[in-house]
């Protein structure tokens, strides 16, 4: 299947409410089977910028094109997107198989190729037998998938999905993650999805866009996103950090970063800033190490099953430092002092990148 | 075997909540009283119409009345004026409050604001000031009538069976009209636009998805407008050009003629559409389990396409404009000498000395039968939401009832019951706030429960636990959450008791008359210009009393 490059493209879009931008010069190109995930703290404008695409909201200023044409002038009953609602929106007076049938039949398919997509669709989801249930009558992960056929019926070439894992508990939601991925990866789905959970973003898409005040603030793989933020925000908005403020020098070649409390050593970099940077140093990064070359004192022990986060004081900074449970048992108690390796190539952030 | 372990059980539950019931003696006191209240002063009543219905009394039972009923086309013609007037009113009620509600649930605009005040204008006023309002303009001697006969020749009046039937759609229209645009509202916006993003144009989601879904409030609210038509007597006696019609007649018959059986007679017919519907609601109307999941971010409903918005424009628009220029009209008639004849500035109607005093009598009677519906609505609210009350569900059923009885025939019932020993309270203001009160307790009630329903019950859990009574429980923490329903239930029980007639106007002997039936006397008699004057002053002092409501709203917070 040849895939398009730049399938769905977001132009310079702005949305204002009142004053508030919602949507601030925000541009995207998608690939063709490609899943991308807007996150963002709510307010953010993922939301908005997700019902502007199936048009339901109108956008101020730029444009949209789709597969080559443009639909930012369509109302969204012209659009050729599905849109899968946070609460389902499935039609309760009728039937599993009325709420799939309903868009095929203002389509006018006949009767025996409706028969046929809706059972196609269906088994897509895996909801055979469900024909005749009335939405109440379903749980929330089968509304979902109700939800998802009664879209993926009519072959939209853009699937989006509106927090739509919000509403589950949290099995089912890993449950539906993977259900979601794989009908993307067997119909070559081209998905919006907007979630407000980061490490829902990170583990279910080809690429991830954050997004805060209405702008674009990092559209990457997931990996990236999350070992390069760009700024501090996606830093911290996209698992934890320890993000230092601090310079690099270099005395006698060997190059160090330098906080207020501490330095250590780093690798020689290609190009060294001058003025002050934020070193992000994601807690599992940094080891308990006898050999370390920093010391420091535990102040607090958080306990997470798979791992232990320490809260350890290095001169006068509140470090964080996970250790991965190999062994099974606690290994370190509230007061003691211990070694740090710091690793030898933090990202680093130049100040003024915010945006 | 099982059975009578079921038996058991059964009894064991019910000594046990008997014995939870004691155990709070205020309370359990106070539903007792409150219980034969609603006996005396709503059921008694409607089983006294019906008995006597059957000439029950020294003769003992007989059906010739009904055999009068049945024998005579004029009361035969009242059934089919009545429920063909109430059907068609019905109809019309629903299609334009759909229209408005279209509307108005799309858009917060100026005009939306414009659409859905004027919409609910009516309720300030008398049921009857349509009629009014229709005598002023196409009566005998109306504004139009007259211009139409110069000008064209053609000779006709609104007098009879279409008279009637606009009065009651403009009258009874912002009952019908609430109940629609709330199911409209509370309906997910995210269906609508699941429709059309699955390719439906507007026409079509309006058809297959808003309609059907708004179906359980379009049908309680054809419901409701029939029960309040069918009861409707006020309009048939100003408009109806002597037409017969159930309710009138059964006025007349006891006004007139003094004959009490064959009234309960036309009674009895009256309240056998409303108790009929009344169960049909109660038990068979399922909410179309719509559920409304709060957290949808910036979904609003689709505003409306240019082809549906410019249809439902224009009939809402005309039909407005329509109630606007009947309230016009009464203004107009209120000030000038008599309107369309002799068109000069006047203040004369406003001079009328029994006029005030009846509007004095109905604002203190109407003010007294609010706070004890709502205080009684809040309490019983309480009570049936969280205590183990043996027979609750008879006695809420009986409440709600009351809301459901035909006027006429309450009014006929409480002629029947306290004319005469033990009571002798006919004539007596206090019999008049008694019948207002337990005529409309009903709205209160279903308020709190509904409250009582969002307030967990963790909440006098923890009241309990930090040391507090049941009584200070309640005092501290069920009154001020539960104040929105009082509230609720005390505006709707003083805006309906100012306009009030069909029921009060049995009661009241001379001295004490009520605004709304003194104006109703004077519109009978054709005295348009007084009747205008105090219509004017009802709707001025209501509207203010509203205002005064909404103005302590602002200040406290509290949401009505």
């Amino acid at each position: 299947m040849s895939e398009q490059e730049n399938f769905l493209q977001l132009s310079h879009l702005y949305k204002f409410f009142d004053h508030v931008k919602a949507v601030n010069d925000i541009s995207i190109n998608i690939n063709q089977g490609e899943l991308v995930s807007f996150i963002g703290p709510s307010g953010c404008g993922k939301t908005t910028l997700l019902r502007i695409v199936g048009g339901f909201h109108q956008q101020d200023q730029g444009a949209i094109t789709l597969d080559q044409q443009k639909i930012d002038h369509l109302p969204p009953e012209d659009r050729p997107t599905g849109m899968v609602f946070q609460n389902y929106a499935l039609f309760p007076h009728m039937s599993v198989y009325k709420n799939v049938e309903y868009g095929l039949k203002i389509e006018k398919v006949n009767k025996q190729e409706r028969e046929q997509r809706i059972k196609e669709a269906l088994s897509q989801v895996q909801l055979e037998g469900y024909e005749d249930r009335k939405p109440s009558e379903l749980s929330g992960g089968q509304q979902q998938r109700v939800a998802i056929a009664r879209c993926l019926v009519l072959k939209p070439k853009v699937l989006l999905l509106d927090e739509p894992l919000s509403n589950l508990d949290a099995n089912l939601r890993m449950i539906m993650r993977e259900e979601i991925r794989r009908l993307k990866e067997e119909l070559n789905l081209t998905i919006i999805f907007v979630t407000h959970d980061q490490e829902e973003a990170l583990s279910i898409s080809d690429r991830v866009i954050v997004l805060n005040n209405g702008t674009v603030q990092q559209l990457d793989r997931p990996d990236k996103i999350y070992n390069t933020p760009s700024n501090e925000f996606v830093a911290n908005f996209v698992g934890h950090a320890n993000i230092l403020n601090g310079e690099l020098t270099e005395i006698d070649g060997n190059l160090s970063f330098h906080t207020d409390s501490f330095s250590f050593k780093v690798e020689p970099q290609t190009e060294i800033p001058t003025e002050k940077v934020k070193a992000v140093i994601r807690p599992e990064r940094i080891k308990i190490d006898s050999e370390g070359e920093l010391t420091g004192t535990i102040t607090r022990i958080v306990y997470n099953g798979n791992f232990t986060r320490y809260f350890v004081d290095i001169h006068g900074a509140d470090i964080m430092v996970d250790d991965f449970n190999a062994h099974g048992l606690d290994e370190y108690n509230r007061h003691d002092r211990i070694h740090l390796s710091f690793p030898k190539n933090p990202h680093f952030i130049v100040e003024g990148d915010e945006a | 075997m099982s059975t009578e372990t079921t038996k058991q059980s059964r009894t064991a539950r019910l000594v046990s909540d008997l014995r939870q019931f004691w155990s709070e003696p205020w309370f359990a006191i106070l539903t007792m009283v409150l219980a034969g209240a609603i006996l005396l002063f709503i059921v008694v009543p409607v089983f006294a119409v019906l008995l006597k219905s059957f000439g029950m009394n020294e003769n003992g039972f007989t059906l010739d009345y009904y055999q009068e009923f049945f024998s005579r086309t004029y009361y035969f013609d009242a059934i089919i004026n009545s429920l063909s007037a109430s059907i068609l009113s019905t109809i019309i009620v629903v299609f334009l409050s759909v229209s408005i509600s279209l509307y108005v649930t799309r858009s917060s605009s100026f005009v939306s604001k414009f659409y859905r005040g004027a919409a609910l204008l009516p309720l300030v006023a008398p049921p009857f000031i349509f009629s009014l309002s229709l005598i002023i303009l196409f009566g005998r001697n109306g504004v139009i009538t007259n211009i139409m006969n110069h000008a064209i020749g053609v000779e006709f009046s609104i007098y009879g069976f279409w008279g009637v039937v606009i009065s009651q759609v403009l009258g009874y229209f912002p009952i019908g009209y609430m109940l629609v645009e709330s199911t409209m509202r509370n309906m997910s916006p995210s269906l609508e636009h699941a429709s059309s993003d699955l390719g439906a144009s507007q026409w079509k989601t309006l058809r297959k998805i808003t309609l059907p879904l708004s179906q359980s409030g379009i049908t309680k609210a054809g419901l409701l407008v029939f029960v309040m038509a069918l009861a409707d007597f006020s309009n048939p006696l100003i408009i109806g050009g002597g037409k017969p019609f159930l309710a009138s007649e059964a006025y007349l018959l006891v006004v007139g003629q003094q004959n009490l059986e064959q009234a309960a007679v036309l009674g009895v017919f009256l309240i056998i559409p409303s108790l009929i519907i009344f169960i049909f609601q109660t038990y068979f109307l399922k909410d179309s389990g719509l559920e409304t999941i709060s957290g949808e971010s910036g979904a609003s409903n689709a505003p409306l396409s240019r082809k549906v918005k410019s249809t439902v424009m224009t009939i809402n628009t005309i039909f407005v404009a329509f109630i606007i220029l009947m309230f016009v009209m009464v203004i107009l008639g209120a000030f000038v000498k008599i309107i369309g004849i002799n068109n000069t500035f006047t203040l004369e109607h406003f001079k009328n000395r029994n006029g005030w005093d009846s509007l004095y009598t109905s604002v203190f009677v109407s003010f007294i039968a609010a706070i004890l519906a709502a205080t009684i609505g809040m309490l019983q609210g309480y009570l049936f939401a969280r205590k183990p009350i043996p027979g609750k569900k008879v006695l809420e059923f009986l409440t709600l009832f009351g809301l459901a009885v035909p006027g006429t025939v309450m009014g006929i019932g409480y002629v029947l019951i306290f004319n005469g020993p033990p009571f002798f309270l006919t004539g007596t203001v206090l019999l008049i706030v008694l019948n207002m009160t337990f005529r409309k307790i009903g709205v209160g009630l279903e308020a709190s429960i509904s409250k009582m329903h969002q307030i967990d019950s963790s909440m006098e859990e923890a009241s309990s636990d930090l040391g507090s009574g049941p009584y200070r429980t309640f005092g501290k923490i069920i009154v001020p959450l539960l104040s929105p329903a009082f509230i609720a239930g005390f505006v709707y029980t003083f805006m309906t008791a100012m306009v009030s007639i069909s029921s009060v106007i049995f009661l009241i002997a001379p001295g004490t008359n009520l605004a709304a039936v003194y104006i109703l006397n004077l519109a009978e008699q054709a005295r348009v210009g007084m009747a205008s004057a105090m219509s004017f002053i009802l709707i001025v002092i209501v509207l203010s009393c509203m205002g005064l409501l909404k103005y302590i709203e602002k200040k406290t917070g509290v949401s009505i």
